[in-house]
């Protein structure tokens, strides 16, 4: 039995039925090992792999001088905000930021279907998760770290943003929205 | 009992644990087919 | 040598070491409190997260979900395994243990330290929860209390290896091996050395960052650090439970490996590959890269999903080969059903089996999946996906050999058997369907760590989920209820049985 010590020799072959197994099972996980990297080169969707230190500061910075050039301007030419967060329209295929804060996410990005952008994603505070309703697209921000996920919408709407990384007591009350047009 | 049952000490086990497989490969195709509703990122 | 402070087991025929006997109680005996301690935590949490309900605040909520996540996934299954360490060496091998106050030293540590972080999280100096991630911060008696309970848990473990050696050296146990299930906890003990490693390395730079010693704590650093505390304790936590499965097969059916090569190289594969494959938890993290995290995640990773593989056809096998020997042989699955399901052991050990293979394994090595990966992160998919691992798997599988130890180390029968009977069958479906709800919710998106899907405190932008979730959600609530229950019939006739149960 298992609790008492093993024969002399009991380094023997296996039977059939755990060769079969260990075939099948090998088999298998040569297939979901090798998907990875081809996932990587032929897939569409893939962990983002650009990122750089940055100081909290200078991202900061970065971000409020992408906001302040993308605003979207109502017909007066008033800057437009949604809930106090600045609405944006950044250039397709260019750079925008979103800036992960306790406990907020800005700015309200609006992004035209089809196209790619260079969102860069970083945390002035603690670890945050950026997490995206209802696509469920979930994608880490560490404060001292830009980083970039390129991401091209590929549907329409109104979709929202919620913290999946515990950041203090207002960690729940942090949401945003990111808004996708035709 | 076939010839290979015989052969198998195991049989039942060997039943059981290829309707694992299957569940594994079906969940893995499910989210493989999820993944690829989400947008384009990289 | 004393032979008179040995006793002759008389179900088992193995030689006791009476002061091991007395550390195993004492490790049991503490694993049973703080089971009970996090079970209390799960409930109150639990019916905070099912939005019928919303028991706790926001405080609180966080509070004893740190409180929840030590208390279970360190403090309660680390005494048992130090327990499992001694009954697998001693016990098994008929051999006194090494030192028996160097394991009264270790119990007191690990003792001193759980309580030491239990109060400094009750007390709000350490709303950090379990991963406690700077740049959040803990009061410095938090990381010093974990760093006591690590350290007392090494020395069990080294003691474990010197008793390991000296019945080796005094030949107490025919042949040249260890029977299989030390085997099995042999490597389970290898692993939590570079665990408890990896625990050290992270656990004392943190404490000076918290006395202010250290200036800089880098996120991403500590994330890769702990990681390989966090998750070769989970490989760790696998492999103890494996070998109780072996354990509980033999004591059970009397059941033989099918092939001790098989078995064997199997844990040997836990042991070299696992210690590195923690970067399926950075899967959609900055700094590392895509090369980096496939390769861990895939190759590194997959050598020890191998490993389960084998286990996961090489246990059930045994236990048909030991059943149909006893002369259930018709058709494919008279074994299966002619099987002792009265016995709570066994029928903890199945429903272990069980769950572990179907929903733990399967939705780890998928959500392990570096894209899979971008559906999955920090959702409430990962924490069913945990639960189905630690709780239906390898907590499960130490209620059912705890109806072993109680007739074989606490020598008193089972208390209110027909309520044994029952409590792996209602912790096993509880838990089965408490970790499914919680990755059909997570599927939706449902965060985990969160207090408030329903309304996000009021905020603005506060958005209506799926109705769906909604439904899962309130499944989530009574599965746990239901598990819960199942904890505490455990924790009640394993306390009963001491307290109250015939001496055998």
């Amino acid at each position: 039995m298992s609790i008492y010590p093993p024969d002399k020799i009991w380094w023997k072959p296996i039977d059939r039925e755990e060769k079969i197994w260990l075939i099948l099972s090998v088999i298998w996980l040569m297939f979901t090992f090798f998907l990875m990297p081809v996932l990587h080169v032929y897939g569409k969707q893939n962990p983002p792999e650009l990122s750089y230190s940055v100081t909290a500061a200078r991202y900061e910075d970065l971000a409020n001088k992408f906001i302040q050039k993308y605003q979207v301007k109502d017909e007066q030419g008033n800057p437009v905000a949604l809930n106090g967060v600045p609405v944006v329209h950044p250039e397709p295929g260019g750079d925008a930021y979103i800036i992960a804060r306790a406990w907020s996410w800005e700015p309200v990005l609006e992004l035209e279907k089809g196209k790619t952008y260079r969102i860069h994603l970083s945390s002035l505070d603690f670890q945050h998760g950026f997490s995206l309703y209802p696509l469920n697209m979930n994608i880490v921000a560490i404060p001292g770290q830009d980083y970039i996920m390129r991401i091209k919408p590929t549907s329409s709407g109104e979709f929202s943003i919620l913290c999946n990384e515990y950041c203090g007591i207002g960690h729940h009350t942090m949401v945003g929205k990111l808004i996708v047009k035709e | 009992m076939s010839n290979e049952d015989r052969k198998l000490v195991a049989p039942g086990t060997l039943v059981l644990a290829i309707i694992f497989l299957i569940t594994f490969v079906a969940v893995y195709f499910l989210n493989l087919k999820y993944l690829s509703s989400i947008w384009e990122i990289r | 040598m004393a032979e008179q402070n040995f006793r002759t087991c008389s179900i088992t025929g193995l030689k006791v070491h009476l002061p091991v006997e007395r550390l195993i109680k004492a490790n049991t005996l503490t694993a049973l409190i703080f089971i009970a301690v996090g079970g209390a935590a799960a409930l109150l949490a639990a019916l905070t997260r099912w939005p019928a309900v919303h028991l706790l605040g926001p405080e609180w909520f966080y509070r004893i979900l740190t409180a929840h996540g030590f208390d279970m996934l360190i403090v309660w299954i680390i005494f048992f395994e130090i327990a499992a360490l001694y009954l697998g060496s001693a016990v098994l091998l008929g051999v006194r243990l090494a030192a028996p106050a160097v394991g009264w030293i270790a119990y007191i540590l690990m003792l001193g330290g759980a309580v030491l972080v239990n109060i400094m999280v009750l007390a709000g100096k350490a709303d950090v929860l379990f991963t406690s991630y700077p740049p959040l911060m803990a009061h410095p008696l938090f990381y010093l209390g974990v760093i006591l309970f690590a350290v007392g848990a090494l020395i069990g473990t080294i003691l474990f290896f010197a008793t390991l050696y000296m019945a080796r050296k005094e030949k107490t146990y025919t042949h040249e091996s260890f029977p299989l299930v030390t085997f099995g906890l042999f490597a389970a003990a290898s692993i939590s050395v570079t665990t408890l490693i990896h625990g050290a390395g992270i656990y004392i730079p943190t404490l000076l960052w918290s006395l202010g010693i250290i200036k800089n704590m880098d996120p991403s650093a500590y994330r890769l650090v702990w990681w390989g505390l966090g998750h070769s304790s989970q490989q760790l936590n696998v492999t103890a439970m494996i070998s109780i499965w072996y354990l509980v097969g033999a004591l059970s059916v009397g059941m033989k490996p099918i092939n001790e090569k098989f078995c064997r190289t199997a844990f040997v594969l836990y042991i070299l590959f696992i210690n590195v494959a923690s970067e399926h938890h950075l899967l959609v993290d900055p700094v590392f890269g895509s090369a980096h995290k496939i390769w861990n995640t895939g190759y590194i990773m997959h050598l020890a999903v191998l490993a389960s593989m084998i286990h996961a056809i090489a246990v059930p096998a045994g236990i048909e080969v030991a059943l149909r020997k006893k002369g259930y042989t018709k058709g494919l699955f008279e074994w299966f059903k002619m099987a002792p399901w009265g016995n709570p052991a066994f029928s903890a050990t199945m429903f272990s089996i069980f769950i572990f293979g179907f929903l733990a394994g399967i939705t780890g090595v998928t959500f392990g999946n570096a894209q899979i990966n971008i559906t999955a992160h920090n959702t409430w998919r990962i924490t069913g996906h945990f639960h189905a691992t630690v709780v239906g798997g390898t907590t499960l599988a130490f209620m059912g050999v705890t109806y072993y130890l109680l007739p074989l180390i606490f020598r008193r029968q089972v208390w209110a058997m027909p309520l044994a009977k029952i409590q792996p069958w209602i912790y096993g479906i509880g838990v089965a369907i408490l970790s499914s709800s919680m990755m059909l919710a997570g599927a939706y998106g449902i965060p985990r760590r969160h207090w408030d899907i329903a309304n996000f405190g009021g905020s603005p932008f506060a958005f209506a989920w799926d109705p769906t979730v909604y439904m899962w959600l309130g499944v989530f609530g009574i599965a746990a209820l239901m598990a819960v229950l199942g904890g505490i019939i455990y924790v009640v006739v394993a306390f009963g049985t001491v307290f109250f149960g015939k001496k055998v």
